[in-house]
């Protein structure tokens, strides 16, 4: 590795990072691409970056395996005392020990190599000055009941410099060991095979270490021809002075422990072996991860879309509802009816005779009281009804498509809210209504600019013309297909006639319009605002794509 | 047999699950791996060895053998295909078990103590042949009775206790957890082990399984406690049916769990104040698109229209005949077709929304998979389906008692104004006659302020008011008789609609209620059923 570009390399580490960090923030439905990410992230923080940084930083050796196959008693024999408990009680070590001289502790902790455990997990062994330079974990577990233990594990993987995997001739083609190994291959990690409790019969032994070997060399299919270091430790080989593995059996171990302490040579060619294989393994690392994106932003797309159509839909049959004219109640519609039809608003509308009669009446008993208040109360109510009725049909309909769906059934499930129209819709569509009445109001008003309309409309008040707008927004061009003839049908032909009168054709057209367009737009807001909280629990597929693309531009970078 | 009850439960069960929308497919599979299980013989159990590679499940079955039956090898994994050691004098009735068991592999005994059991040596569960694994999860859901094999390295791995003890043994009756691979361990530490797996089999919440602790390797002599738990009198059958028994019942409480009505019998969804409150929201809202209103001027119209007909004298014919031409007979006197007509006045959806809301609140109180179905139930367009339908009965029903009232004073009135109109005429042959014939001498009547009027002017005021007089009694006589009669209309309409909607709206809940009910009881049912078999 040239110093040269260390600098940059860093530079690149602390972006790349900074991507992972960002991918984790993005919500995902698979626990895998997770795992990925994070495996980045932690591979970036507790062993990149900090190994960039130093080069000649304390080596890590990290003791990997499943349960009960003598990672403890290994650091024993390495430890020469018992710092580790081992037992037959399994799974014995539930804590990680950080064996290491108390400066290299101290180099490592502050390097930021194990960042990611908490440290009343971490236990410290304090070694001898003589053993500075090389550093040796004790991981917990891999496979046993204690599933956090896997957690540490994995994260000790990403960290290390030379990984000592140990396990036993029952457990060698063991599936989740397996696994983690796989990992450590692909990482591009220095590794040696403790192969533990091998049985003493001579056949056997040869059978099961030929397997290991074959088996072993299987994972990671690039380093097929690269032989494995392999340590065949029999059964029963043990010191139990400090309940470790028999010295003699663990020597080459031990001995290439010593030579990387001795020798700072050694110990750089390590590093800049694990280095380079662990850039070499970011390049498709990031790759997979930008691939769980584009993948997760092709789903995201999908279900984003079902929320799309099915509020769409549901939109559009409600808009076809109001302006059909089926919105309000006869019963209702009656009592507007009655003001409309009344002789003293009659003298707008006709003339002659009639005019003539209805003035006179006007000028004995006054203009009438037009209900406004029950009218508005009443759109109120329908047009809150039909909404909710089609927000709540759109939102169940969302909520079974995604329940069909692997990626989404968990959301549905911790949102129960999904199933229908949000709680605030209601009362945000009374108010939005409340809005766009005033509106109509004002529009009104300003509309009223000729003299004749200043008159009539302050006869009437503004408010009863203003309802005569609404009503007109519902059944002016209907067709009033279905409606009861009479009540329906009449209102709306007085309502027009009435307006007609009043503004005249065109300035009655551009008021009704201008009403029905910002009903529209206020309806779709509201179904946008509605659908918002199922787009919401998916990460946005623009930032995905984002995410992954510089991921690819990061690495593509490390490449060259 | 108490097999069959224990299956007919799970079948109840089913069905009810299906009401609330679970997903029934595992107990449906459940239920026919048993039934095929009852159709073999049952004179012989089948026992399975499970565990991880390399615990000795080969070397097991060669000790309880007595002799070699499968290969055991210190390669990993060894055992690819189960092996199944059968009792000779049962091959060929097992013959037909075996084959549903996809076993092919076949060693037989001749039996001794062990006759009425077949011993399959299962491949592992835990290596990189992960079809091994494929093999043991499709062979372990069909077997009568397991050991589980550990030994002192894998006893607490995660696969054995959070894939297979906790999710298998609740199923299974007969069972053993088997500590094999002892003799690595000193006699103390290997009990200090036994009573590890048993800490931790009470963890996985079934720690009443015995364990036992074994030495395969050294043959018949290692295997002592085992062979002690082998031999053990059981009989077959017993076996088989307990092992169904405990499936259905295994299969019961999971649906129940997943309905979150496993425990107490579970209160209806929607308590009752709540739900009377909105019914009567409903119900009003119902009444408002029917227009009782409407309805009651309906029938005074018609009422006053009968009236007409025959109460208003020869003139009737003319009035009538102009009302049918305008249609206003129809329009304006039609209380049935008012009523039928209900659904052109306006919209459902204000009269649904409590009952909506109310329901809907209620979701984040069910379990996940119930909501699915509950927010059917309370989707608007489905409530708007049932009320209408509602209203629509009570329309009908309305419709054929309508019945316009009727009056015999309407005849006199009419007969009256005959009379009238006699007169009418009477009178316009005497004003012709005084207008043809000259000099007819004309009576006179003083009347007051007036002084003397002559008698025709007189008798023809009188007669034209004496008609008018006659038609608007009639039609007040009517309007009392209709608004009367109007006001029974409304009332029994309004009685009728809120009486069906309390009945049938809400059927569909009642429905889903009733289910919760029934497969919480199903739970009772299996335990009890599992109980009575043991």
């Amino acid at each position: 590795m040239r110093a040269v570009d260390s600098a940059e390399l860093i530079a690149r580490c602390d972006r790349l990072a900074g991507v992972a960090e960002r991918r984790l923030a993005l919500a995902s439905a698979s626990p895998a691409a997770e795992g990925r990410a994070r495996q980045l992230r932690d591979h970036l923080e507790g062993f990149v970056r900090p190994r960039v940084a130093d080069i000649d930083a304390p080596l890590l050796v990290v003791l990997l395996g499943p349960t009960g196959a003598g990672k403890s008693s290994l650091l024993n024999t390495i430890a020469r005392a018992e710092v580790s408990k081992a037992g037959v009680i399994r799974p014995t070590t539930k804590d990680v020990v950080l064996y290491a001289s108390e400066g290299d502790a101290h180099r490592i902790l502050s390097g930021g190599r194990l960042f990611a455990i908490a440290k009343d997990r971490l236990k410290l062994a304090g070694a001898s000055p003589s053993t500075d330079g090389v550093a040796v974990v004790d991981a917990p577990d891999i496979d046993s009941v204690e599933r956090d233990n896997r957690e540490l594990a994995d994260v000790l993987v990403e960290a290390g410099d030379l990984c000592v995997f140990v396990t036993t001739a029952t457990r060698y083609a063991d599936l989740v060991p397996w696994e983690v190994l796989k990992r450590v291959r692909e990482r591009g990690l220095p590794l040696v095979v403790v192969l533990n409790r091998v049985p003493a019969d001579e056949e056997d032994r040869e059978a099961v270490v030929a397997d290991t070997e074959r088996l072993f060399r299987g994972t990671g299919a690039k380093n097929l021809e690269e032989p494995i270091a392999l340590i065949v430790i029999a059964e029963g080989d043990v010191d139990p002075s400090v309940s470790g593995l028999a010295r003699e059996k663990a020597l080459p171990l031990l001995e290439r422990i010593a030579r990387l302490a001795a020798e700072a040579d050694e110990r750089r060619a390590v590093a800049t072996l694990a280095l380079a294989g662990a850039l070499k393994g970011l390049v498709p690392l990031a790759h997979a991860i930008a691939d769980d994106l584009e993948h997760e932003a092709i789903d995201a797309d999908a279900l984003q879309r079902i929320a799309a159509s099915t509020y769409g839909e549901e939109l559009a049959a409600l808009t076809r509802e109001v302006q059909g004219g089926l919105v309000l109640r006869a019963e209702v519609l009656r009592r507007w009816n009655d003001f409309v039809g009344a002789d003293q608003v009659a003298r707008f509308i006709s003339s002659g005779i009639g005019r003539l009669r209805a003035i006179l009446l006007t000028a004995f008993r006054g203009t009438p009281v037009a209900p406004v208040t029950a009218v508005e109360a009443e759109m109120t109510t329908t047009l809150e009804a039909l909404a909710l009725r089609h927000a709540s049909e759109a939102a169940r309909r969302t909520a079974v498509a995604w329940s069909d769906r692997s990626d989404a059934i968990a959301l549905v499930a911790r949102h129960p809210d999904l199933w229908t129209a949000s709680d605030g819709f209601g009362p945000a569509v009374r108010g939005g209504l409340d809005v766009w009445m005033r509106a109509i109001v004002d529009d009104v008003r300003s509309h009223a600019g000729r003299k004749r309309a200043v008159a009539q409309v302050a006869a009437l008040g503004v408010n009863a013309v203003a309802v005569a707008v609404m009503l007109g927004v519902f059944a002016y061009t209907a067709g009033l297909t279905g409606a009861e003839v009479g009540i329906a049908a009449g209102t709306a032909l007085l309502n027009q006639k009435l307006l007609e009168a009043i503004f005249g054709e065109r300035a009655m057209g551009e008021l009704i319009a201008n009403a029905r367009e910002r009903l529209a737009a206020l309806l779709t807001s509201l179904f946008d605002q509605d659908r918002a909280r199922f787009d919401a629990l998916v990460a946005a597929p623009k930032d995905l794509r984002e995410v992954a693309a510089e991921l690819r531009a990061v690495v593509d970078g490390m490449a060259r | 047999m108490s097999v069959d009850r224990c299956l007919d439960n799970l079948d109840e069960a089913i069905e009810v699950a299906k009401v609330v929308g679970l997903d029934v497919r595992t107990a449906i599979a459940t239920r026919e791996t048993a039934r095929a299980r009852i159709g073999f013989p049952s004179s012989a159990y089948v026992l399975a060895l499970a565990g991880g590679t390399g615990v000795g499940k080969s070397t097991l079955l060669n000790a309880i053998a007595g002799e070699k039956v499968s290969p055991a090898s210190a390669r990993r994994p060894t055992t690819s295909n189960a092996i199944a050691w059968v009792p000779s004098s049962r091959g060929r009735e097992l013959a037909g078990l075996l084959q549903w068991l996809g076993i092919s592999e076949l060693r037989e005994h001749t039996g001794g103590a062990l006759a009425d059991v077949a011993v399959l040596d299962l491949p592992d569960f835990d290596s990189i042949a992960r079809e091994h694994r494929e093999r043991v999860d499709a062979l372990l859901p069909r077997v009568d009775a397991v050991a589980w094999i550990v030994d002192p390295e894998k006893y607490k791995d995660h696969i054995i206790h959070a894939g297979y003890l906790s999710e298998y043994a609740p199923r299974i009756r007969r069972q053993i957890v088997v500590l094999n691979r002892s003799d690595l361990l000193s006699s103390a530490d290997a009990s200090r082990v036994a009573e590890d797996m048993r800490d931790q089999l009470r963890r996985d919440g079934v720690g009443d399984i015995e364990v036992v602790t074994t030495r395969a390797r050294q043959g018949v002599a290692g295997i002592g406690e085992l062979s002690e738990w082998l031999e053990s009198a059981v009989e077959a059958k017993r076996v088989v049916a307990a092992r169904i028994v405990a499936e259905a019942r295994e299969a019961v409480r999971e649906l129940a769990a997943a309905g979150g009505v496993v425990g107490d019998s579970p209160v209806p969804l929607i308590e009752r104040a709540h739900r009377e409150r909105a019914l009567v929201a409903v119900a009003q809202g119902a009444l408002a698109m029917i227009d009782v209103a409407g309805l009651e001027r309906q029938a005074v119209a018609a009422t006053r229209f009968a009236a007409r007909r025959r109460g208003a004298g020869p003139l009737r014919h003319l009035t009538s005949a102009i009302y049918r031409l305008i249609g206003r007979d129809r329009a304006a006197a039609d209380p049935v077709g008012f009523l039928t007509r209900w659904h052109l006045r306006g919209s459902l959806a204000p009269a649904v929304e409590p009952m909506r809301g109310l329901m809907t609140s209620r979701l984040p109180e069910v379990p996940a998979p119930l909501r699915g179905a509950l927010a059917r139930l309370s989707a608007p367009a489905s409530l708007e389906r049932r009320l209408a339908e509602t209203i629509d009965k009570t329309v009908a029903a309305e419709a054929d008692r309508v019945r316009v009232p009727t009056s015999a004073l309407w005849s006199v009135f009419g007969a009256a104004q005959y009379a009238v109109t006699a007169l009418l005429i009477f009178l316009a042959l005497w004003f012709a006659s005084l207008f043809g014939i000259r000099d007819v001498p004309v009576g006179t009547i003083p009347l007051p302020y007036l002084g003397p009027v002559p008698t025709p002017v007189v008798l023809l005021a009188a007669t034209l008011l004496a008609g008018y007089v006659l038609a608007k009694l009639l039609q007040m006589h009517a309007g009392w008789l209709g608004r009367r009669w109007a006001k029974q209309i409304g009332e029994h309409v309004t009685r009728d609609v809120r009486r069906r909607i309390d009945g049938d709206l809400l059927l569909p809940l009642e429905q889903f209620d009733a289910s919760r009910v029934a497969l919480n009881r199903a739970v009772r049912m299996a335990d009890d059923c599992s109980n009575l078999s043991d």
